[in-house]
């Protein structure tokens, strides 16, 4: 359903996050991705995912907040940390999880059609070689597709694939529909004039489709230098990989080390894919020890060093852009680049030394240079990347801008998630749930609150009106829809879950109350096997951890996550034994003389209705009453509630609000007897 | 003979190696014609026995042993070691009985300045240092030591392995001397060959261990007595025999010990004629042992039991003996060369007659002074003068004439092979006919393997050129050829990969590979992933070629360019590639070309000239089509030639994918005017290789004679001198690569370059022998 009505939850500018949230790295192109972000005005832009060719998925805006603080976090979380130590295995910070875990639970799904037409704008900042994409942006109608730009941040793929030894062309037609998607759309940003050229001309477009941007040379705010005494350094920035010369680079800090014992020589960067016999090489250098080598350093760390830094090194001889040139530029740190590396057009000049041939003399002599030349006042390159986040969202090309609406139409997506959780309705009767919606928002000063209007009176009826229809129709359609692609995809807590419960032989009853509750069948083997088996206590303990994080109560509705909590909290005995590893629920229940549940288990909450009932059977009902729309949090949800209740779990009585300490959640983590 | 020796060159690929005590030789050439050198007799010597490791370790390699430290006696003889490339290094104590080594390296083998070239295993290798030998002047000689294959010809693998054995033995007779390794063996060349002129004369093996004293040596073991079967992991060793008199051999309180290193499923197959109860002792079968060890097994055995269905001569027998043991063996007529006494001989499957020879010599063992008088001793001493006297002779005769003709003969696929070496090779020959060359062509591999071998026979005066591809089923018995008598190669493949791979299997190409680069070693799973990803492949494998050839002619400069640098190899010559389209089709083409106007929307026609294959580029070619179409270039694809699967099926998996089926023509067939009207209609050309050592496309050539704008991978036209007659693209190439260069082509403006005057057949056979004589000449 379209019309003026929708388009009130669309004047937005919609950024695609589908890879990052695939799988969060710390790569360059991500590193751009994030800094734009945080510098986006936040109520005017809303994350979405491609779902399938011909759907996306509206995502939490939170995401955006975990994916900036996953990136500021070089290191897991200290919980995770924790775990790590006691002897757990998995891999993910509780940001990342987060991330997943949003990315899996859309707040709406929607037909690809129907978002393009809506939608005001669509950016994508990053390249990606998945043909589902590719398809979907392909099949944007041309009418539309003037709202569609995308960060192309460099062609290396396809003018220079010696750079990349796993590439294989014969094999790489998703490379192919990517440049598809590009031509299926209005606008491009790029970094440089050059590549606004090259970018033009590949794709037959004026090259008033593409917007140069600046990057920012800013980093995050880092700690005073640690200048240490007269000592100098001499900093390197770069994954150790051929393209950017690490024998010339190593030897000519050797030589630098050797010839000026007061410098410090600093290579920073994790090792890449270099040859046995260059390996051997630069390990036989660094061991001689008079070059730091640096892998695994946060962010603030390197910010420090190179701050810290008298000359920077980076050279390539196949670059997208090298923001590292400029970040040192804006630091006020010299740098010794070469001609390959695009951004040192933006820096050349005084302090930069810009090489046309990388060779090792002329990297020594520029180092030298540059350390008698001694630092400059300032930084010399002056773009931040607030100036760049500007750049891209105030350019429209060939779009028609939309004003501020000055509604948070943001908080109008959320109010529509709640919407799907805190309204019981029949499962049958959209139209009837559309009405209670309708109803339940305009009465519901929470809302009018939320979206920044104190008074609803201060809107105009029609408008008023057309806003809760929009939000009403979104609610009651994707309340029908199961909008959590499947358990292959919905990782971190949900596969561990189902992890434990295959260990305490439960899955067969998970797939059981699965069916019974969402009319769908569920695939839990193969979910299995996307997440490496671990211990049920560790796997119990990690559960425990995430719902009782703070993030856990915005996502899940406070009276879920509380009820959650004093589930697992007042069911210690069980989770104790679990820790323990050395029994599990299945031998649990031997013990106890309780039989594994059945069908007919689950289906008897349904009928309870007495008022004096023990929580674990208050929590079934409730799983059966409330409306399914079968994410991520239902199953777990389900599942847990499905365990207390047949281990015939006594609950205490509510102690709502009072979340538990921190000593407690520690507790679960770590095993009885460590 | 200007030439760093590879001798040095090995060395520094392959570190240190066993080698090192060899002294070092700077420079071959100088060393062989030095005043000191000379002055002696310079005996090469044939390595090959002492390198492979199913000889060196085996009676073969232990009397190449003894013959070598034999020769080692002759005064002022220089002995020249001869080693195959293709083969491991030597071992060192093998290394050092030599005063200098040299890579068997047809053209400029050092060694061809010697007196004698010695061949001390002439049936277990190919005849290519006999033809080298002998072209070079020397006289020769050769160790024989048996010839079993001829008498049970069951130990053939197959009929074609069967006439290579008789090619060898056949091969005997154009020796000027043979040294045998018994009476026996002696006499049996007399029966094999009786057409051979030259001298024969014997040196028995002589066992490499001597009696230690009788009060060194220990005795049986009276605790655990047992018998020795001195055999080997091969069936005619019928260590069977034994077996079956197992049980009465028990009875007498006997067990049996096995030696030879029989691997597990050999010995699961013997046990099965092992018919005692499980209470009984089972025979022990001994892993691969060390001299000091066997040496202590023979001493301990109450006798020796040597079961073999033939043998030229028994060094097991003779190792007993040289130690004292008693000893029975099979009634041969090699073991009844050793032993005089007819009763401690059995017949090979007579478990009876067995028993009997095995009571006798426990009675005799008894009187070992009487049971040594019933063992043959030979004159070792003796036979190594006469040995010696006869290679002095031989030396001291004159260099060997060479005919004076020698006939040249072309060996190629049938011109009826569907082909494109067969077209080409058929268009040569016509122009050699046109010239009136005097050059006889054969397809070698049409022939079944005896008339091939036969007429291999025949060829060890004629100057050969082979033609070789990279394909087996066309150039297999060429191989094998080139293999026994070295000849020219013209080269039209710039790999042997797939060759070698089909016809040796990976573990082979680890193996030669591991020896050319002992520092980045690498396994069978490296080998497969070549296979599968041609890309990667970072070597050629031309060893085989390289090796045996004079010269060698290819068709593209880089690949000229590898050959000499990566393999050190001097007489590589480029010889362009002939255009293989006449001058009416050139006019015709022309004439379809200046006829026909592209418009404005008019779609536009991207051809590619050649069977599909990942190697050139195809699938990139499919994706640069789409990309095109994407930015609105209405284009069409055809690959003009044959199409087959399974590589068909991903082309059209990928036009379909990207929705471009439409627009992709494949074909099964291609006829000779459907290529001629595919060139006169396409408005660009595109010719790809992926850079693998350089290589050639006809078509190229064709388009370039034509006038077609042409798009090209830059080593594919550098190869063959036509880069400023193409838009050359990157080795390697992206779609986008290709897409580029077909919009500079269409857009830019025409450049009016003259064409370039392209090599006809006629300058190409010119070209041809004059490259056959400058190999001659080095």
């Amino acid at each position: 359903m379209t019309g003026p009505s929708q388009s009130a939850l669309f004047s937005l500018t919609f950024l695609d996050v589908s890879q990052f949230a695939a799988e969060p790295l710390r790569t360059g192109v991500q590193r751009v991705l994030i800094k734009v972000i945080e510098h986006l005005p936040r109520d005017r832009i809303m994350p979405f995912r491609v779902f399938d060719e011909t759907r996306v998925a509206i995502l939490d805006p939170a995401i955006f907040e975990f994916a900036i603080r996953y990136f500021r976090q070089s290191q897991p979380a200290q919980r995770t940390l924790v775990a790590e130590a006691h002897g757990r295995s998995h891999h993910a910070s509780q940001e990342e999880l987060l991330i997943r875990m949003l990315a899996a639970q859309p707040m709406a799904i929607l037909p690809a059609e129907r978002f393009f037409a809506l939608a005001e704008r669509i950016i994508n900042l990053e390249a990606f070689s998945n043909p589902v994409r590719s398809r979907l942006y392909t099949s944007c109608p041309p009418a539309h597709r003037g709202k569609i730009f995308h960060f192309v941040h460099d062609l290396l793929l396809f003018e220079s694939p010696e750079v990349f030894p796993q590439l294989n062309w014969r094999y790489a037609s998703d490379y192919v529909l990517l440049f598809e998607a590009y031509c299926a759309a209005g606008g491009f940003f790029v970094a440089s004039e050059q590549l606004a050229a090259r970018l033009a001309y590949r794709l037959n477009r004026p090259v008033t489709d593409m917007r140069v941007v600046h990057f920012g040379g800013d980093l995050a705010a880092a700690a005073p230098p640690l200048r240490s005494g007269t000592r100098r350094s001499v900093v390197v920035l770069g994954t150790i990989e051929p393209r950017k010369y690490p024998r010339m680079v190593v030897d000519a800090l050797f030589r630098i080390a050797a010839y000026h014992p007061d410098v410090d020589c600093i290579l920073i960067g994790k090792w890449g894919w270099v040859d046995a016999e260059t390996r051997a090489h630069l390990e036989g250098v660094l061991a001689s020890g008079r070059i730091k080598h640096h892998r695994d350093l946060t962010d603030a760390d390197v910010t420090a060093m190179m701050q810290a830094a008298d000359v920077g090194i980076y050279v390539s001889s196949n670059e997208g852009f090298g923001l590292p040139v400029i970040e040192f530029a804006a630091l006020g740190v010299p740098v010794v680049t070469n001609a390959a590396v695009p951004s040192a057009a933006l820096v050349r000049g005084e302090y930069a030394a810009v090489l046309d041939k990388v060779d090792l003399a002329a990297l020594v002599t520029q180092v030298e240079r540059l350390l008698a030349a001694g630092r400059p006042e300032q930084g010399y390159y002056q773009w931040r990347w607030v100036d760049c986040a500007r750049e891209i969202f105030t350019w429209w090309g060939n779009a028609q801008p939309v004003r501020d609406t000055g509604i948070d139409v943001a908080a109008c997506w959320q109010y529509c998630m709640r919407l799907i959780r805190e309204l019981p309705a029949d499962d049958s009767d959209i139209d009837a749930f559309r009405q209670v919606a309708a109803l339940h928002i305009g009465a519901d000063a929470r809302f009018w609150r939320e979206i920044g209007r104190d008074a609803k009176s201060q809107i105009e009826p029609a408008r008023m009106h057309a806003l809760v229809q929009a939000v009403s129709d979104i609610a009651a359609e994707n309340r029908e829809l199961i909008h959590w692609t499947d358990l292959l995809q919905a990782r971190g807590a949900l596969a561990e879950l189902v992890q434990v419960l295959s260990l305490s032989n439960y899955l067969e009853a998970l797939g059981r109350a699965y069916v019974a509750f969402l009319g769908r069948p569920l695939d839990v083997w193969a979910a299995c096997q996307a997440v490496r088996m671990q211990s049920a206590g560790d796997l119990f303990g990690r559960l425990i951890e995430l719902i009782n994080s703070d993030e856990a109560a915005r996502y899940l509705g406070a009276r879920i996550a509380a009820a959650l909590r004093h589930v697992v909290g007042d069911a210690r005995d069980v989770i104790d034994i679990c820790l323990s590893g050395h029994l599990d629920l299945c031998r649990l229940n031997e013990c106890l003389g309780i039989k594994l549940p059945a069908v007919e288990d689950v289906f008897l909450a349904e009928d309870l209705v007495r008022a004096e009932v023990d929580w674990a059977e208050r929590l079934l009902y409730f799983s059966a009453a409330r409306p399914l729309s079968g994410d991520a949090m239902d199953l777990l949800l389900e599942v847990a509630a499905g365990v207390c209740r047949a281990n015939g779990l006594h609950i205490a009585p509510d102690r709502s609000g009072i979340g538990p300490s921190a000593d407690l959640i520690l507790s679960y983590v770590e095993p009885v007897g460590a | 003979m200007n030439q760093v020796p590879a001798l040095v060159r090995w060395h520094a690929e392959n570190g240190a190696g066993p080698h090192a005590a060899i002294p070092a030789i700077g420079d071959a050439a100088s060393y062989i014609d030095s005043d000191a050198c000379q002055k002696e007799l310079r005996i090469a010597i044939d390595m090959r026995a002492l390198q492979d490791e199913n000889y060196a370790g085996k009676g073969i390699g232990q009397h190449t042993m003894f013959v070598v430290s034999v020769l080692r006696g002759i005064a002022h003889a220089r002995l020249l070691g001869v080693v195959d490339p293709m083969l491991p290094p030597p071992g060192t104590d093998a290394a050092a009985l030599f005063d200098a080594r040299f890579d068997m390296l047809t053209h400029a083998n050092p060694a061809r300045g010697g007196d004698i070239y010695l061949n001390p295993s002439p049936l277990t290798h190919d005849t290519s240092g006999l033809i080298n030998a002998r072209r070079a002047g020397m006289r020769t000689a050769a160790v024989v030591h048996d010839f079993i294959p001829f008498r049970q010809p069951e130990f053939c693998a197959n009929d074609a392995a069967l006439a290579a054995y008789r090619y060898l033995v056949q091969s005997l007779a154009k020796y000027d001397l043979l040294i045998a390794n018994s009476a026996y063996t002696a006499s049996e060349i007399r029966t094999y060959l009786p057409e051979f002129a030259g001298a024969v004369v014997t040196l028995h093996c002589r066992s490499r261990f001597a009696a230690a004293g009788a009060d060194a040596a220990p005795g049986p073991d009276p605790a655990a007595p047992y018998i020795f079967v001195a055999a080997a992991d091969d069936p005619r060793k019928n260590v069977e025999v034994a077996l079956r008199a197992a049980g009465q051999l028990h009875a007498i309180g006997l067990r049996l010990v096995v030696g030879g290193g029989f691997g597990e499923a050999s010995r699961r197959r013997l046990m099965s004629a092992y018919n005692q109860p499980y209470y009984m002792a089972e025979p022990a079968f001994l892993p691969r042992v060390s001299d000091a060890e066997l040496r202590a097994v023979y001493e301990r055995a109450r006798f020796v039991l040597v079961g073999s269905e033939d043998e030229g001569f028994s060094l097991p027998v003779a190792e007993a003996i040289a130690l004292g043991c008693p000893v029975i063996a099979s009634d041969i007529p090699a073991h009844a060369e050793q032993i005089a006494d007819p009763r401690l001989l059995f017949a090979p499957h007579d478990v009876k007659a067995l028993l009997r020879a095995a009571e006798h010599v426990i009675a005799r063992a008894a009187a070992p002074a009487s049971l040594a008088a019933s063992y043959r001793r030979f004159d070792h001493e003796g036979e190594a003068v006469q040995l010696r006297d006869a290679m002095a002779d031989l030396g001291a005769e004159a260099r060997r004439a060479g005919p004076p003709h020698r006939p040249l003969v072309m060996v190629g696929p049938s011109f009826n092979k569907p082909t494109g070496i067969a077209v080409y090779s058929r268009l040569v020959m016509q122009e050699c006919r046109a010239q009136k060359r005097q050059i006889n062509y054969v397809d070698a591999d049409a022939l079944e393997p005896e008339a091939f071998y036969d007429w291999l026979l025949g060829q060890a005066e004629s100057d050969i050129v082979y033609v070789m591809g990279n394909n087996n089923i066309h150039h297999s018995q060429c191989f094998i050829a080139m293999q026994n008598i070295p000849g020219a190669c013209i080269m039209h493949d710039s790999r042997l990969f797939e060759f070698l791979l089909n016809r040796e299997g990976p573990h082979w190409l680890a193996a030669l590979w591991n020896r050319r680069f002992a520092r980045r070693r690498i396994d069978v799973d490296t080998v497969v992933h070549w296979q599968r990803e041609r890309r990667l492949l970072p070597y050629s494998f031309l060893d085989p070629l390289i090796a045996r050839s004079r010269a060698i002619i290819v068709h593209s400069k880089i690949l000229a360019a590898h050959i000499a640098q990566a393999y050190g190899f001097r007489p590589v010559f480029y010889l362009p590639f002939a255009l293989q389209m006449t001058r009416q089709e050139i006019d015709l083409v022309m004439q379809m070309r200046r006829g026909r106007r592209r418009a404005e929307g008019d779609t536009i026609h991207i051809v590619m000239l050649g069977e599909t294959e990942p190697t050139k580029g195809c699938c990139e070619l499919v994706f640069a089509l789409k990309m095109l179409r994407l930015i609105g270039y209405d284009a069409m694809l055809s690959f003009v030639g044959k199409s087959d699967e399974p590589f068909r099926s991903e082309l059209e998996n990928n036009a379909h994918r990207l929705g471009i089926e439409e627009h992709v023509v494949l074909m099964s067939y291609m006829s000779r005017e459907a290529y001629l009207e595919y060139m006169g209609s396409a408005d660009v050309i595109v010719q790809l290789r992926y850079a693998l050592f350089g290589q050639v496309s006809g078509p190229l050539c064709d388009a370039v004679a034509c006038g077609v704008p042409v798009v090209a991978s830059e080593d594919l036209a550098a190869g063959t001198g036509l880069e400023n007659y193409c838009t050359v693209i990157p080795n390697e190439f992206s779609p986008m690569h290709i897409a580029d260069a077909v919009r500079a082509l269409l857009d830019g403006e025409p450049v009016l370059s003259p064409r370039p005057r392209l090599h006809d057949m006629k300058d190409y056979v010119n070209g041809l022998f004059d490259a056959l004589a400058s190999g001659q000449a080095s």
